[in-house]
Parts: structure tokens; C-alpha cells; sequence
């Protein structure tokens, strides 16, 4: 029963993030259309292709969270491991 | 470099994104492989761009597609988890190759995926229908998982094994998404289902629950070397999202072999095309 807890918890996470990227990339393009409006368009649109690309990291975070609340410390180290991962490329170039 | 957004080029990239979606949902097989080719031939765009959009479209529709399968527990988020470890690696280190290669190289390296995809959707719509799968029942172990097969009426329960392996060839699947804007799934559902001997269903739920991390390993790096055009980007995102989900919808998993056989005549086209505009 624990895995579908954790699998509702994923669920609300993902469905969260792509509600939230999508609406501020809807938002966005609808105010850029208007040209007087382009620069807050194009930082809405900016916002939801963030908070989508930062959409899996929440997922891993929140697994991570998951899994070690369940004593699955291993599966726990290897999202911790993933999010390393993720955050080492965004200081790489 | 963004291009010109107007309301007849934000209609013309959503309605793109929804007819990859819609295709992709059908035929099984990730937008990548349209997306890319159809924003270099049709939209011009330099390969490094068209790649990072295609990344971030992939996020979107995996995420979408992941929030069902979790719920029904056929995505197993063990597994996908220990070997995201390797696909996060693998993305990164393929989105930093791609950044070091030229235009043409990478478009070159396309093709080449392309034709092995047409290769392999060739032998799909060839193959005799074998029926609904037959699992074996095995006591799950530490890493397995079980699910309900609503066409086999029953619950599933199933071990992974030769998991190292898996995991040293997931860092080549990775690198393939992170190099190339694809998902992976065209390597890592074979791996998961013939060397882990994961169910072909909990192996594509569980290859799609990944690709998300994956792509967004690539699309990061892309990110920070500006290949990412934020509204070209937006507005494909949108339309994939929605093609995907009603792809599914229209489908619920049956596969026509006859559309699967047309259209890898097309990429088998598209491979050459793309091969001969990378010189």
C-alpha cells in the first residue's frame, strides 16, 4: 500500500508542475501577441519552460523524500544522486 | 534568436507539436524523432536549437503520461529511479558532447538514429501479432514490482534482473537523448524488457516515467549554452502536450501496423534528406 502513497505523491507532483509551466506558457504568448506587452510575454513564457525544466528535479526530490520515509535508503541515496546530477550540469557549460 | 512570433507562427508550431504528439502517441515511439527533423527541414533551425526544444517538449509529455502510470502502478519507480542515475549522466555528458560538435556532424549523427528507426518500425509493422503478452509469474524481489494487466485480467508480479548491466547501458541511452533530443525508449524498453525481464508494459511505463529526468539532464546543458528559444519552445510545448494526450485517448494502446509501416517509409526519407543537407 506504501508504493501507491508514493505513487499518489508523484502523480500530484507532476500534474502540478505541468499545470503551472503550462499556464504561464498560455499566459505568456497570449501578452506577447499584444507588441506593447512583449517583454512580460516573453518572461511569463520564460517562467513555465523553468518551472518545467524543473519539474523533474521536484519528482526526485520528492521521491527521495518517499523512499527514505519507507526505510528504502538505497533507492533514497540514488535520487539524492540523480538531483547531484541535475545540479551539476546547471553550473556547467 | 527567436523567431518572429506572430499568431499565425505560434498556430503553425502548435498545430507541428500536436501533430508530432498525436503521431508519437500512436505509433509508440517518443516526438523526437519528428521534432527534430521537422524544425531543421521546415523551420530552418539550426540542429543545436531544434534538439533543445525537442528536450523540453519531452519533459512535458512524459510528465504527463508518467502521472497515469505511477498512479496505476505499472510505472516501477524503483527501478527507473536506480537507473536514472545513469540516464542523468548520460544526458549531460551527450548534451556536452553535442555542444562541442558542428552543425553538420550532429545533423550527420541524426540521420543516422533516423535510419535505425525506420529500420526498427520497419520490423515492428512486419512482425506477426504474437497475441496479448503471456508474462510468467515471478515472486517480485527487491527491485520488481507487480501491477494490474487490465487485457490479461490479473496482477502481474516480476523480478529485475542483470540490473548492473542495465545500468551501464542506460549511460549510452542517456547520452543518446542528452546528444540527439530523442527520448531513449528505443533503447532502454528493449534493455528493461529483455536483459531485466520487466514486462514490456511496466518496461515502456517505466522507460517513459524516466525520460523525463533524462531529457531535462540534456536540456539543461542546451540552457546554459543559449540553444533554448523560449517561445518557439513554449508553443511546441503546448501543442505536443495536447497531441499526446489525445493520441492516447484516440488509442488506448493498439498499434496499426499499417500507419507504422507508411512512416518508416517517411523517416527512412527524412534520414536521407537530413544526411544530404549536412554537408
Amino acid at each position: 500500500m506504501a508504493e501507491k502513497d508514493i505513487g499518489k505523491t508523484i502523480q500530484k507532483t507532476l500534474v502540478a508542475g505541468i499545470a503551472l509551466s503550462t499556464s504561464l506558457i498560455l499566459l505568456g504568448l497570449a501578452v506577447r501577441l499584444a507588441p506593447a506587452w512583449a517583454a512580460e510575454g516573453r518572461l511569463l513564457v520564460g517562467a513555465g519552460l523553468a518551472v518545467l525544466l524543473f519539474t523533474p528535479m521536484a519528482r526526485v526530490i520528492m521521491l527521495a523524500r518517499a523512499f527514505r520515509r519507507e526505510g528504502l535508503t538505497r533507492y533514497a541515496f540514488a535520487a539524492a544522486a540523480v538531483l547531484l546530477i541535475m545540479l551539476a550540469g546547471l553550473f556547467t557549460k | 534568436m527567436d523567431i518572429h512570433l506572430t499568431l499565425s507562427s505560434f498556430t503553425l508550431l502548435a498545430g507541428l507539436g500536436a501533430g508530432v504528439g498525436l503521431l508519437g502517441s500512436v505509433l509508440g515511439v517518443g516526438g523526437g524523432i519528428f521534432i527534430v527533423p521537422a524544425l531543421v527541414l521546415f523551420f530552418h533551425l539550426p540542429i543545436h536549437q531544434a534538439i533543445a526544444s525537442s528536450l523540453v517538449t519531452m519533459i512535458a509529455t512524459s510528465s504527463a503520461v508518467a502521472s497515469v502510470n505511477v498512479e496505476r502502478g505499472v510505472a516501477n519507480m524503483k527501478l527507473g529511479m536506480a537507473l536514472e542515475v545513469s540516464t542523468a549522466i548520460g544526458g549531460l555528458l551527450g548534451a556536452l558532447i553535442a555542444n562541442m560538435l558542428d552543425r553538420g556532424m550532429l545533423q550527420t549523427a541524426f540521420a543516422c538514429i533516423l535510419a535505425f528507426t525506420c529500420v526498427h518500425m520497419l520490423a515492428q509493422s512486419l512482425k506477426k501479432d504474437a497475441g496479448p503478452a503471456k508474462d510468467t509469474e515471478t515472486p517480485s524481489n527487491r527491485m520488481g514490482g507487480e501491477f494490474y494487466d487490465p487485457q490479461q485480467k490479473r496482477s502481474i508480479s516480476y523480478h529485475v534482473e542483470n540490473f548492473p548491466l542495465a545500468s551501464a547501458v542506460s549511460v549510452f541511452a542517456g547520452a543518446l537523448s542528452g546528444l540527439l533530443g530523442i527520448g531513449g525508449g528505443v533503447v532502454q524498453v528493449p534493455l528493461m524488457h529483455s536483459v531485466c525481464k520487466v514486462p514490456i508494459k511496466a518496461a515502456a511505463a517505466t522507460s517513459n516515467f524516466m525520460i523525463g529526468v533524462t531529457a531535462a539532464s540534456g536540456a539543461i546543458i542546451y540552457y546554459r549554452h543559449g540553444a533554448l528559444l523560449p517561445e518557439l519552445t513554449g508553443a511546441l510545448v503546448l501543442g505536443v502536450l495536447g497531441g499526446s494526450i489525445l493520441g492516447l485517448k484516440l488509442l488506448m494502446g493498439a498499434k496499426p501496423r499499417h500507419l507504422q509501416f507508411l512512416f518508416a517509409l517517411l523517416l527512412g526519407y527524412t534520414a536521407w534528406h537530413m544526411f544530404s543537407k549536412a554537408g
